[in-house]
């Protein structure tokens, strides 16, 4: 009954909103191939919300800005992704169209990914995201780098500093013509990270600073586009990166020295052709991921490295008033590591094809089939359908698919010596998800309004978990049947005139994800919420832009979460509120400095995302940047 | 701004799950089983149950309750009680909590060790604490609660026992028993076993019972069996195949009949067995069992099941014969079972 209140409330809260106004920058993006036009219910986070200082890092902004919850252990340390009640290898990450994810452990640190080497974000929930591949049960996060044919030369540097010792300082060279760019990021990053944090380990609970938890990240990329011809595009992408963080211990552990040092060369070409009816697109990366872990008290020195040739090639043409797009993927993932005996394997294929077609003028469908052959293995056959029917003088649209997804076992899940287990299952999901979209521009008020309501339901069968065994180890088992159900809100207004911008957006989501396996009798896990993952999620941000002074403010809020599979045991809910400011000034010669300050968690909320892993309290930032152009 | 009010408002009220559960201290006058939680490694979620055997009570989570909320650590891996005192080794939280046993309230603690594990007590003036990682074996007095000096054993040692003024170790990392003379602590002899040795019990002949695991290898499970005043090996039972494990050994009360925990469930086998045993004496079914004591006052067994290791767990109470008495649920993954004085 909770669940049908909260709903109800919300389309209230909508229909109130919809007679006010306001607005944000989390878009519904119009695919529009050859007549067919889907609005697909993804965000798109844009380079303005990238470049807002105030988000530290992917994991800060995704967290404040969708409905993914960041499961954080603590400021810079690792932060994993939890979407629609999955785990965090259910979510998968790509850069321009091929998957970051680990092909060890399957997920990916959020961390490790500076906004700065981005331009635009975009996150596609649920069965939305095997357009790019198997395995986002939870749904993928997508970024990438997009140039822009211009001649120019334009020189970027900025200096961020903040609390806890947080310098950081991005460097950009942008130049080219119509033909060609090219894109080069610096970036450096160092913190101390050391927050004072109440001690509730400790009788008295004193206040002490958090130690160990420095970190030094380097990194550099570069991007060339060149427009061989007017319908032909080549693009090259590097990214290096080099992450050394300090893992602070738990608070109920002694001061240790723990450090982990994160490698990577990521690098993509990527080749598109126009032609007047159709698209083709190639695209070929190699990814290589090297771990270094150290443990002084363990007396532990550890190094793992995941090597991964990852292709794609996507053609979308028009045949008798249908859309078509094919795509053929081909992974080829080697990793090495100190529990693996000697280098393991994988090659991976994956077919899809989709058809779209409008039936009416109203009523639009769309068929897809994707398959999964890992070589030497397994297969599995992905169906899925789509239906779309729009009231135009509603402005309003109305959604609904049903597909099947696969997550197959990471490579840690099926050899990590001693516990892989081989004989363990794909993990199989089974989606229904509907929803309407509601657009509305209001132009003499110069506002528009967007909101969209989801309603999903996932059945992951096999679900993998690793757990202790009775003799020293974990290992990995098909452990559970987990069934996940829950509803999406997003609202989004804007209003614009020539001096003043106002944008507002929130967003909410309830997740009930649920084990539905009992061991036996005194099992209590049976229909209870998985551990780490929040019923409720939301976040309301409010941008105010008058003249060359912009404003803005994110609250988020996560509910509690179990931290034990009975739901016995849970860590409260906590909400956070940023702020920030920023002035841009237009120099001679179109040169131009910016200045930005603001504060964050400025409620000074103690909390822990992760129990016994303090979170920072309120702290600050200033920003200057300079912006020479030619 | 009304409606972002509404919303928040809205917000808090989907939230409000209270985590101000005030626990009252508790009373162990009549209670006398102690159950060790070792939660999961690194969540920090480690406890100590007591069970009222009289009333047939559970009281959780009575550490923090008795010490003002103050949790206990990361993984309480084993205790020991010395006099009125309880010395419970928090293994991931590198210390030695030591307890008043008659109301669980903290004394002091031995901090800045490693990763202790266990505790064997030689004197009032000495015991020793093995390590996982330390390469070294701690010497504590257990009356000034302090360390006295280490001794090197370049290795990973587990559990120890005494017999005979001679301290038998398992040296995890080298698959050998060490045996260390009490008053010296010198090394008298190094004896070869099978893949990790790990679990050691004195019988009513004052010898020793070893079980190794086997290792991660696919090595077999083997039990070695002693003879303390020469330190020769009586006998080896080796498991039949690479599934057949022993793990964890205590004996009943008259030390003639030694139990372990192996593939199907607990094992019964007498000091003078010339094989190990077919059948277990309490089959686990679909059970987990992780941990098991055996009370020396009335012998009644008492095994833990850590379930999915991530919720509260729950210890089976049976009586010699194998037959269950009740069940009662403790903390997250009850290991060892301690019955206090």
């Amino acid at each position: 009954m909770r669940i049908l209140g909260t709903i109800f409330l919300f389309v209230m809260a909508t229909n109130l909103w919809g007679q006010n106004t306001l607005a944000d920058t989390v878009k519904i993006k119009s695919v529009l191939v050859n007549g067919y036009s889907t609005i697909t219910n993804q965000e798109v986070l844009d380079s303005a919300i990238l470049s807002n200082p105030q988000h530290l890092n992917l994991a800060d902004l995704l967290s404040k800005k969708s409905h993914l919850f960041i499961k954080s252990y603590g400021i810079g340390s690792l932060a994993t992704i939890s979407l629609r009640g999955s785990g965090s290898a259910h979510t998968q990450l790509n850069w321009n169209g091929i998957l970051l994810n680990s092909s060890m452990n399957g997920s990916s640190d959020l961390a490790l990914f500076p906004l700065f080497f981005m331009d635009e974000v975009t996150v596609n929930y649920g069965l939305n995201s095997s357009i790019d591949g198997t395995g986002g049960i939870g749904g993928a996060v997508n970024i990438s780098t997009l140039p822009e044919f211009k001649r120019h030369l334009e020189l970027y540097a900025s200096l961020q500093v903040g609390s806890f010792g947080q310098q950081q300082i991005n460097a950009k060279v942008k130049l080219g013509d119509e033909k060609f760019q090219s894109i080069t990021k610096i970036i450096h990053n160092q913190a101390d990270n050391n927050f004072e944090y109440k001690d509730l380990t400790t009788e008295g609970f004193p206040s002490k600073k958090v130690k160990n938890a420095s970190l030094l990240q380097k990194g550099i990329m570069q991007n060339f586009f060149f427009k061989l011809r007017k319908n032909q595009l080549l693009e090259a992408n590097l990214w290096l990166f080099d992450s050394e963080r300090n893992l602070p211990p738990l608070l109920t552990l002694r001061d240790n020295t723990e450090l982990q040092e994160d490698i990577a060369l990521k690098s993509l070409i990527k080749y598109s052709k126009y032609f007047d009816n159709s698209t083709l697109k190639l695209t070929a990366a190699f990814i290589d991921d090297q771990l270094n872990y150290e443990n002084e008290r363990a007396g532990i020195a550890s190094s793992s490295q995941t090597k991964s040739f990852r292709t794609r090639a996507d053609y979308q043409f028009a045949f008798r008033k249908i859309d078509f797009h094919s795509q053929v993927k081909y992974d080829n993932n080697r990793a090495s590591a100190d529990g693996l005996t000697g280098e393991v394997k994988q090659d991976r294929v994956e077919l899809f094809v989709q058809a779209k077609r409008c039936l009416t003028n109203q009523f639009k469908t769309s068929l897809s089939m994707r398959s999964l052959h890992v070589l030497q293995n397994e297969s599995y056959v992905l169906p899925q359908i789509r239906m779309d029917y729009q009231m135009k003088k509603m402005n309003l649209q109305l959604f609904a698919l049903v597909g099947k997804n696969v997550k197959y076992p990471s490579l840690n899940d099926l050899y990590y010596n001693p516990s892989g287990n081989l004989n363990l299952k794909a993990e199989v999901s089974e989606s229904l998800e509907f929803g309407s979209i509601y657009q509305k521009d209001i132009l003499n008020n110069n506002l528009k309004l967007t909101s969209s309501a989801t309603l999903f339901y996932n059945n992951i069968e096999n679900y993998i978990q690793w757990e202790p065994t009775a003799f020293g180890f974990w290992s990995p088992t098909n452990l559970k049947n987990v069934e996940t159900f829950g509803t999406e809100f997003f609202i989004e207004v804007k209003q614009s005139t020539r001096k003043v911008k106002k944008q507002l957006n929130a967003t909410y989501s309830y997740t009930s994800s649920k084990n539905y396996e009992k061991q036996h009798e005194f099992d209590e896990s049976r229909g209870k919420q998985l551990i780490y993952i929040p019923e409720h999620k939301g976040n309301v941000s409010l941008d105010l832009e008058v003249e060359n002074i912009s404003f803005s403010a994110n609250y988020q809020f996560i509910g509690s979460r179990f931290i034990s599979s009975d739901n016995e045991e849970f860590l409260p809910s906590y909400s956070l509120l940023d702020l920030s400011i920023h002035k841009g000034v237009l120099l001679k010669n179109k040169n131009s400095i910016e200045f930005s300050t603001g504060v964050k968690n400025i409620f000074n909320t103690e909390y822990q995302a992760i129990e016994w892993r303090p979170m920072p309290n309120r702290n600050y930032f200033i920003k200057v940047g300079y912006l020479f152009r030619k | 701004m009304k409606q972002l009010l509404y919303l928040f408002l809205m917000l808090s009220i989907f939230s409000c799950r209270t985590d101000d559960e005030q626990e009252e201290s508790v009373l162990v006058t009549d209670a006398r089983v102690l159950i060790l939680n070792e939660g999961n490694y690194n969540f920090g979620n480690s406890s100590l149950s007591l069970y009222h055997q009289n009333e047939n009570r559970v009281d959780n989570k009575v550490f923090q309750s008795n010490n003002n909320g103050r949790p206990i650590g990361d993984v309480v891996q084993s205790a020991i009680q010395f006099g009125n005192e309880l010395f419970v080794v928090v293994n991931n939280s590198s210390k030695i909590e030591i307890v008043d046993a008659s109301n669980l309230t903290s004394i002091t603690a031995i901090q800045q060790l490693n990763s202790p594990r266990y505790i064997a007590v030689a004197s009032a003036k000495k015991a020793y604490v093995s390590d996982l990682y330390e390469d070294k074996l701690y010497v504590i007095n257990p009356s000034s609660h302090s360390v006295v000096k280490t001794i090197e054993t370049k290795g990973w040692i587990e559990e120890m026992s005494i017999s005979n003024d001679k301290l038998y170790l398992t040296h995890v990392d080298s698959n050998q028993i060490w045996i260390l003379d009490v008053t010296t602590d010198s090394v008298l002899k190094k004896i070869n076993t099978h893949e990790q040795p790990q679990f050691i019990e004195i019988d009513k002949h004052s010898n020793a019972w070893i079980s190794c695991g086997g290792g991660l290898n696919g090595g077999k499970s083997a039990l070695y069996h002693l003879q303390t005043s020469n330190d020769s090996i009586l006998s080896v039972f080796e498991g039949a195949t690479v599934a057949d494990k022993i793990g964890e050994l205590e004996f009943n009360s008259t030390k003639d009949e030694l139990h372990f925990l192996g593939k199907d469930g607990l094992y019964e086998m007498n000091v003078n067995a010339i094989s190990l045993p077919n059948l277990p004496k309490i089959g686990k079914g679909n059970r987990l069992f992780y941990g098991f004591s055996i009370n020396p006052s009335n012998n009644q067994i008492y095994i833990s099941d850590a379930i999915d290791y991530q919720q509260r767990g729950v210890v089976y109470r049976f009586n010699y014969t194998g037959k269950q008495l009740d069940a009662f649920k403790v903390g997250i993954i009850p290991g060892d079972i301690i019955f206090l004085d």
